[in-house]
Protein backbone atom coordinates (compact mmCIF):
# COMPACT_ATOMS: atom_id res chain seq x y z
CA UNK A 1 0.00 0.00 0.00
CA UNK A 2 2.79 2.40 0.77
CA UNK A 3 3.88 1.88 -2.52
CA UNK A 4 0.81 3.06 -4.30
CA UNK A 5 0.42 6.05 -1.99
CA UNK A 6 4.20 7.26 -3.40
CA UNK A 7 2.71 6.50 -7.08
CA UNK A 8 -0.26 8.73 -6.63
CA UNK A 9 1.81 11.43 -4.97
CA UNK A 10 4.79 11.04 -8.12
CA UNK A 11 1.62 11.17 -10.35
CA UNK A 12 0.96 14.78 -9.79
CA UNK A 13 4.66 15.92 -8.62
CA UNK A 14 7.58 13.89 -8.14
CA UNK A 15 9.30 16.28 -5.77
CA UNK A 16 6.69 15.67 -3.34
CA UNK A 17 6.74 11.67 -3.43
CA UNK A 18 10.57 12.63 -3.05
CA UNK A 19 10.36 14.46 0.08
CA UNK A 20 7.99 11.95 1.35
CA UNK A 21 10.36 9.36 0.27
CA UNK A 22 13.30 11.24 2.11
CA UNK A 23 11.67 12.12 5.09
CA UNK A 24 9.81 8.50 5.55
CA UNK A 25 11.79 6.33 3.85
CA UNK A 26 15.19 7.09 4.23
CA UNK A 27 15.57 9.02 7.75
CA UNK A 28 12.61 7.43 9.39
CA UNK A 29 14.04 4.32 7.62
CA UNK A 30 17.11 4.77 9.47
CA UNK A 31 16.01 5.23 12.62
CA UNK A 32 13.60 2.29 12.35
CA UNK A 33 15.88 -0.14 11.40
CA UNK A 34 18.93 0.88 13.11
CA UNK A 35 17.62 3.07 16.33
CA UNK A 36 17.58 1.91 19.93
CA UNK A 37 14.04 1.37 21.33
CA UNK A 38 14.71 4.89 22.74
CA UNK A 39 15.39 6.73 19.45
CA UNK A 40 12.94 4.82 17.69
CA UNK A 41 10.02 6.07 20.56
CA UNK A 42 11.86 9.49 20.70
CA UNK A 43 11.67 10.06 16.78
CA UNK A 44 9.23 8.03 15.37
CA UNK A 45 5.85 8.74 16.24
CA UNK A 46 6.49 12.81 15.81
CA UNK A 47 7.91 12.10 12.59
CA UNK A 48 4.83 9.72 11.72
CA UNK A 49 2.94 12.51 12.18
CA UNK A 50 4.89 15.00 10.58
CA UNK A 51 5.37 17.16 13.22
CA UNK A 52 9.19 16.86 13.22
CA UNK A 53 10.89 16.04 9.50
CA UNK A 54 13.99 14.03 8.91
CA UNK A 55 16.52 13.96 6.20
CA UNK A 56 19.34 11.74 5.24
CA UNK A 57 22.92 12.79 4.91
CA UNK A 58 25.01 10.10 3.06
CA UNK A 59 26.59 11.06 -0.75
CA UNK A 60 29.30 13.57 -0.59
CA UNK A 61 30.47 16.27 -2.90
CA UNK A 62 33.39 13.91 -4.15
CA UNK A 63 31.55 10.43 -3.00
CA UNK A 64 28.56 9.37 -4.77
CA UNK A 65 28.16 5.28 -6.23
CA UNK A 66 31.62 5.31 -4.20
CA UNK A 67 30.28 5.57 -0.63
CA UNK A 68 30.19 1.82 0.21
CA UNK A 69 34.17 2.25 0.32
CA UNK A 70 34.69 5.94 0.46
CA UNK A 71 33.09 7.51 2.47
CA UNK A 72 35.27 10.64 3.98
CA UNK A 73 33.05 12.17 6.62
CA UNK A 74 34.68 11.03 9.74
CA UNK A 75 33.63 10.78 13.64
CA UNK A 76 35.71 10.56 16.45
CA UNK A 77 35.03 9.34 19.62
CA UNK A 78 35.55 11.90 22.67
CA UNK A 79 34.87 10.64 25.98
CA UNK A 80 30.58 10.47 25.87
CA UNK A 81 30.33 12.62 22.11
CA UNK A 82 30.96 12.30 18.91
CA UNK A 83 32.82 14.71 17.23
CA UNK A 84 31.58 15.01 12.97
CA UNK A 85 33.61 16.04 10.53
CA UNK A 86 33.14 16.23 6.47
CA UNK A 87 30.14 17.36 3.86
CA UNK A 88 27.54 16.19 2.97
CA UNK A 89 25.55 16.85 -0.79
CA UNK A 90 22.38 16.59 -2.55
CA UNK A 91 20.80 15.42 1.20
CA UNK A 92 16.94 16.50 0.71
CA UNK A 93 14.91 18.25 3.42
CA UNK A 94 18.21 19.11 5.30
CA UNK A 95 17.65 23.08 4.95
CA UNK A 96 14.63 22.37 6.89
CA UNK A 97 14.52 19.12 8.80
CA UNK A 98 14.32 18.56 12.63
CA UNK A 99 16.79 15.57 12.55
CA UNK A 100 19.65 14.53 9.80
CA UNK A 101 20.63 10.91 9.50
CA UNK A 102 24.36 11.67 9.37
CA UNK A 103 26.66 8.86 8.22
CA UNK A 104 30.29 8.79 8.88
CA UNK A 105 33.52 6.84 8.93
CA UNK A 106 34.79 6.02 12.19
CA UNK A 107 38.49 7.59 12.79
CA UNK A 108 39.31 4.55 15.15
CA UNK A 109 37.95 1.09 13.71
CA UNK A 110 36.86 2.70 10.07
CA UNK A 111 33.48 1.29 10.14
CA UNK A 112 30.33 3.37 8.92
CA UNK A 113 28.16 4.68 12.15
CA UNK A 114 25.34 6.61 11.85
CA UNK A 115 24.06 9.86 13.63
CA UNK A 116 21.05 11.76 14.39
CA UNK A 117 21.78 15.07 14.69
CA UNK A 118 19.19 17.91 15.36
CA UNK A 119 18.38 20.88 13.81
CA UNK A 120 20.56 23.57 15.38
CA UNK A 121 23.12 21.46 16.16
CA UNK A 122 26.75 23.93 16.68
CA UNK A 123 28.78 23.06 13.37
CA UNK A 124 26.24 21.61 11.80
CA UNK A 125 25.65 23.82 8.62
CA UNK A 126 23.25 23.17 5.60
CA UNK A 127 22.63 25.48 2.99
CA UNK A 128 20.27 25.19 -0.21
CA UNK A 129 21.55 24.55 -3.77
CA UNK A 130 20.00 26.41 -6.43
CA UNK A 131 19.19 26.38 -10.17
CA UNK A 132 18.29 22.68 -10.07
CA UNK A 133 16.24 21.45 -13.20
CA UNK A 134 14.82 18.38 -11.85
CA UNK A 135 12.83 18.02 -8.72
CA UNK A 136 12.62 21.72 -8.20
CA UNK A 137 10.07 21.64 -4.94
CA UNK A 138 12.80 19.47 -3.14
CA UNK A 139 15.47 21.41 -1.41
CA UNK A 140 18.63 19.92 -1.74
CA UNK A 141 21.47 21.39 0.56
CA UNK A 142 25.37 20.71 1.09
CA UNK A 143 25.79 20.32 4.39
CA UNK A 144 29.11 21.11 6.33
CA UNK A 145 30.28 19.23 9.32
CA UNK A 146 32.90 21.16 11.06
CA UNK A 147 33.78 19.89 15.12
CA UNK A 148 29.81 19.00 15.00
CA UNK A 149 29.64 17.17 18.26
CA UNK A 150 26.69 14.74 18.82
CA UNK A 151 26.20 12.38 22.55
CA UNK A 152 26.61 8.82 22.07
CA UNK A 153 23.06 8.22 22.61
CA UNK A 154 21.98 9.63 19.14
CA UNK A 155 24.46 7.67 17.42
CA UNK A 156 22.07 4.65 15.71
CA UNK A 157 22.78 2.08 17.77
CA UNK A 158 22.29 -0.99 15.25
CA UNK A 159 24.00 0.75 12.63
CA UNK A 160 27.40 -1.31 12.50
CA UNK A 161 28.99 -1.20 9.03
CA UNK A 162 27.75 0.10 5.63
CA UNK A 163 25.96 -3.07 5.81
CA UNK A 164 23.58 -1.90 7.84
CA UNK A 165 23.32 1.79 5.47
CA UNK A 166 22.66 -0.46 2.55
CA UNK A 167 19.58 -2.52 4.63
CA UNK A 168 17.83 1.04 4.75
CA UNK A 169 18.59 2.10 0.78
CA UNK A 170 17.20 -1.60 -0.04
CA UNK A 171 14.23 -0.96 1.57
CA UNK A 172 13.83 2.47 -0.31
CA UNK A 173 14.99 1.67 -3.52
CA UNK A 174 11.54 -0.10 -3.67
CA UNK A 175 9.78 3.51 -3.07
CA UNK A 176 12.17 4.93 -5.42
CA UNK A 177 10.71 2.38 -8.15
CA UNK A 178 7.41 3.26 -7.24
CA UNK A 179 8.55 7.32 -8.04
CA UNK A 180 9.30 6.21 -11.41
CA UNK A 181 6.25 4.35 -11.79
CA UNK A 182 4.19 7.22 -11.13
CA UNK A 183 6.20 9.99 -12.97
CA UNK A 184 5.42 7.71 -16.06
CA UNK A 185 1.87 7.46 -15.07
CA UNK A 186 1.29 11.31 -14.49
CA UNK A 187 3.17 12.03 -18.14
CA UNK A 188 1.14 9.60 -19.75
CA UNK A 189 -1.93 10.75 -18.96
CA UNK A 190 -1.35 14.82 -19.12
CA UNK A 191 -0.08 13.15 -23.20
CA UNK A 192 -2.97 11.13 -23.97
CA UNK A 193 -5.51 14.34 -22.31
CA UNK A 194 -3.23 16.49 -24.41
CA UNK A 195 -3.98 14.44 -27.56
CA UNK A 196 -7.52 13.91 -27.20
CA UNK A 197 -7.97 17.92 -27.06
CA UNK A 198 -5.17 18.98 -29.03
CA UNK A 199 -6.51 19.41 -32.74
CA UNK A 200 -4.10 19.55 -36.26
CA UNK A 201 -5.56 19.21 -39.39
CA UNK A 202 -9.18 19.62 -38.00
CA UNK A 203 -9.19 16.53 -35.93
CA UNK A 204 -8.02 16.01 -32.31
CA UNK A 205 -4.61 14.22 -32.95
CA UNK A 206 -5.33 11.61 -31.03
CA UNK A 207 -6.83 9.75 -33.80
CA UNK A 208 -3.90 9.86 -35.60
CA UNK A 209 -1.80 6.71 -35.60
CA UNK A 210 1.05 7.41 -34.63
CA UNK A 211 0.27 9.40 -32.03
CA UNK A 212 -1.83 6.29 -30.97
CA UNK A 213 1.52 4.55 -31.02
CA UNK A 214 3.24 6.98 -29.39
CA UNK A 215 0.58 6.58 -26.14
CA UNK A 216 0.74 2.46 -26.47
CA UNK A 217 4.05 2.64 -26.14
CA UNK A 218 4.00 4.86 -22.85
CA UNK A 219 1.34 2.72 -21.06
CA UNK A 220 2.48 -0.41 -22.34
CA UNK A 221 5.81 0.74 -20.06
CA UNK A 222 3.74 2.15 -17.89
CA UNK A 223 1.73 -1.02 -17.08
CA UNK A 224 4.96 -3.44 -16.95
CA UNK A 225 6.82 -1.17 -14.29
CA UNK A 226 3.47 -1.53 -12.32
CA UNK A 227 2.98 -4.71 -12.15
CA UNK A 228 6.65 -5.38 -11.41
CA UNK A 229 6.88 -3.28 -8.53
CA UNK A 230 3.89 -4.60 -7.25
CA UNK A 231 5.38 -7.97 -7.14
CA UNK A 232 8.32 -6.65 -5.62
CA UNK A 233 6.20 -4.73 -2.95
CA UNK A 234 4.29 -8.23 -2.47
CA UNK A 235 8.04 -10.03 -1.88
CA UNK A 236 8.62 -7.13 0.73
CA UNK A 237 5.62 -7.64 2.78
CA UNK A 238 6.20 -11.22 2.90
CA UNK A 239 10.07 -11.02 3.96
CA UNK A 240 11.36 -12.24 0.62
CA UNK A 241 12.90 -9.22 -1.37
CA UNK A 242 16.42 -9.23 -1.58
CA UNK A 243 18.90 -6.13 -2.41
CA UNK A 244 18.83 -7.42 -6.05
CA UNK A 245 14.89 -7.53 -6.46
CA UNK A 246 15.07 -4.23 -5.47
CA UNK A 247 18.00 -3.07 -7.53
CA UNK A 248 15.97 -4.95 -10.64
CA UNK A 249 13.23 -2.57 -10.53
CA UNK A 250 14.77 0.31 -9.69
CA UNK A 251 16.96 0.51 -12.82
CA UNK A 252 14.29 -1.14 -14.81
CA UNK A 253 11.92 1.43 -14.02
CA UNK A 254 13.57 4.46 -13.93
CA UNK A 255 14.89 3.54 -17.07
CA UNK A 256 11.33 2.70 -18.93
CA UNK A 257 10.11 5.98 -16.59
CA UNK A 258 12.42 8.14 -18.97
CA UNK A 259 11.87 6.54 -22.08
CA UNK A 260 8.23 7.27 -21.18
CA UNK A 261 8.72 11.13 -20.55
CA UNK A 262 10.18 11.13 -23.68
CA UNK A 263 7.74 9.58 -25.65
CA UNK A 264 5.36 12.23 -23.79
CA UNK A 265 7.60 15.15 -24.43
CA UNK A 266 7.60 14.02 -28.29
CA UNK A 267 3.66 13.67 -28.14
CA UNK A 268 3.68 17.34 -27.03
CA UNK A 269 6.48 18.63 -29.73
CA UNK A 270 6.67 22.10 -28.45
CA UNK A 271 4.21 22.43 -25.83
CA UNK A 272 6.54 19.66 -24.82
CA UNK A 273 9.07 21.78 -23.28
CA UNK A 274 7.06 24.11 -21.54
CA UNK A 275 6.31 23.53 -17.82
CA UNK A 276 3.03 25.16 -17.93
CA UNK A 277 1.72 21.82 -19.51
CA UNK A 278 3.39 19.55 -17.01
CA UNK A 279 5.08 16.81 -19.32
CA UNK A 280 8.70 18.64 -19.43
CA UNK A 281 8.61 19.04 -15.64
CA UNK A 282 8.14 14.74 -15.39
CA UNK A 283 10.83 15.08 -18.15
CA UNK A 284 12.95 16.79 -15.86
CA UNK A 285 11.98 14.79 -12.94
CA UNK A 286 12.59 11.78 -14.40
CA UNK A 287 16.71 11.85 -15.05
CA UNK A 288 16.81 12.89 -11.05
CA UNK A 289 15.01 9.56 -10.40
CA UNK A 290 17.06 7.68 -12.81
CA UNK A 291 19.95 8.40 -10.62
CA UNK A 292 19.43 8.86 -6.81
CA UNK A 293 19.10 6.84 -4.75
CA UNK A 294 21.76 4.40 -6.60
CA UNK A 295 22.23 4.99 -10.44
CA UNK A 296 21.21 2.30 -13.19
CA UNK A 297 25.13 1.15 -13.06
CA UNK A 298 25.68 0.26 -9.62
CA UNK A 299 21.79 -1.15 -9.27
CA UNK A 300 22.62 -3.49 -12.65
CA UNK A 301 25.98 -4.50 -10.54
CA UNK A 302 24.08 -5.34 -7.63
CA UNK A 303 21.99 -7.46 -9.70
CA UNK A 304 24.47 -8.52 -11.30
CA UNK A 305 26.15 -10.12 -8.43
CA UNK A 306 23.34 -11.94 -8.11
CA UNK A 307 22.66 -13.70 -11.23
CA UNK A 308 26.50 -14.41 -11.97
CA UNK A 309 27.74 -14.95 -8.79
CA UNK A 310 30.92 -12.48 -9.68
CA UNK A 311 30.74 -9.40 -7.73
CA UNK A 312 32.09 -6.52 -10.20
CA UNK A 313 32.55 -3.88 -8.00
CA UNK A 314 35.55 -1.81 -7.84
CA UNK B 1 -21.84 23.47 -40.57
CA UNK B 2 -20.20 20.97 -39.25
CA UNK B 3 -19.05 17.73 -40.84
CA UNK B 4 -20.29 14.32 -39.85
CA UNK B 5 -16.69 13.08 -38.68
CA UNK B 6 -16.70 16.13 -36.61
CA UNK B 7 -20.00 16.03 -35.29
CA UNK B 8 -18.86 12.65 -33.94
CA UNK B 9 -15.57 13.59 -32.37
CA UNK B 10 -17.59 16.25 -30.58
CA UNK B 11 -20.74 13.77 -29.46
CA UNK B 12 -18.13 10.71 -28.68
CA UNK B 13 -17.80 10.68 -24.68
CA UNK B 14 -13.73 10.16 -24.28
CA UNK B 15 -12.31 7.62 -21.91
CA UNK B 16 -10.63 9.70 -19.59
CA UNK B 17 -6.98 9.46 -19.05
CA UNK B 18 -6.26 6.45 -16.60
CA UNK B 19 -2.63 5.08 -16.02
CA UNK B 20 -4.12 1.66 -13.91
CA UNK B 21 -4.74 -0.07 -17.29
CA UNK B 22 -4.62 -3.02 -15.66
CA UNK B 23 -6.86 -2.13 -12.76
CA UNK B 24 -4.16 -2.73 -9.73
CA UNK B 25 -6.16 -0.30 -8.02
CA UNK B 26 -9.34 -2.12 -8.01
CA UNK B 27 -7.46 -5.21 -6.61
CA UNK B 28 -6.95 -3.20 -2.99
CA UNK B 29 -9.64 -3.71 -0.06
CA UNK B 30 -12.49 -0.96 -0.18
CA UNK B 31 -10.71 0.70 3.08
CA UNK B 32 -7.20 1.12 0.70
CA UNK B 33 -9.18 1.96 -1.70
CA UNK B 34 -10.47 5.10 0.54
CA UNK B 35 -7.03 6.16 1.40
CA UNK B 36 -5.64 5.90 -2.40
CA UNK B 37 -8.82 8.28 -3.01
CA UNK B 38 -7.97 10.56 -0.31
CA UNK B 39 -4.61 11.30 -1.59
CA UNK B 40 -5.41 11.73 -5.00
CA UNK B 41 -7.76 14.24 -4.34
CA UNK B 42 -5.31 16.30 -1.99
CA UNK B 43 -2.63 16.13 -4.37
CA UNK B 44 -4.91 17.07 -7.28
CA UNK B 45 -6.69 19.54 -5.17
CA UNK B 46 -4.61 20.97 -3.47
CA UNK B 47 -0.75 20.51 -5.33
CA UNK B 48 -1.51 20.29 -9.11
CA UNK B 49 -2.71 23.96 -8.90
CA UNK B 50 0.17 25.29 -7.94
CA UNK B 51 3.18 22.98 -8.85
CA UNK B 52 4.12 24.08 -11.99
CA UNK B 53 4.12 27.55 -10.56
CA UNK B 54 6.08 26.90 -7.43
CA UNK B 55 7.74 24.31 -9.28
Amino acid sequence: MDGLVTMELSRVDPSIATFHGVHSGLAMGSIYLCGSEEQKQKWLPQMARMEKIGAFGLTEPEIGSGVASGLTTTARREGDEWVLNGQKKWIGNATFADVTVIWARDEEDDTVKGFLVAKGTPGFLAEKMENKMALRVVQNAVITLDECRVKEEDRLQNANSFKDTARVLRMTRVAVAWIAVGCGMGAYEHALAYAQQREQFGRPIGGFQLIQDLLTQMLGNVTACQCMVWRLSQMQDAGEMKAEHASLAKAFCTTKTRETVGLARELLAGNGVLIDYNVGRFLADAEAIHSYEGTRQINSLIVGRAITGFGAFL
Amino acid sequence: MATSREQTTQEQQLPPPDGDFYGIVGTLSQEDRSLLSRVRAFMEEKVAPIITIIG
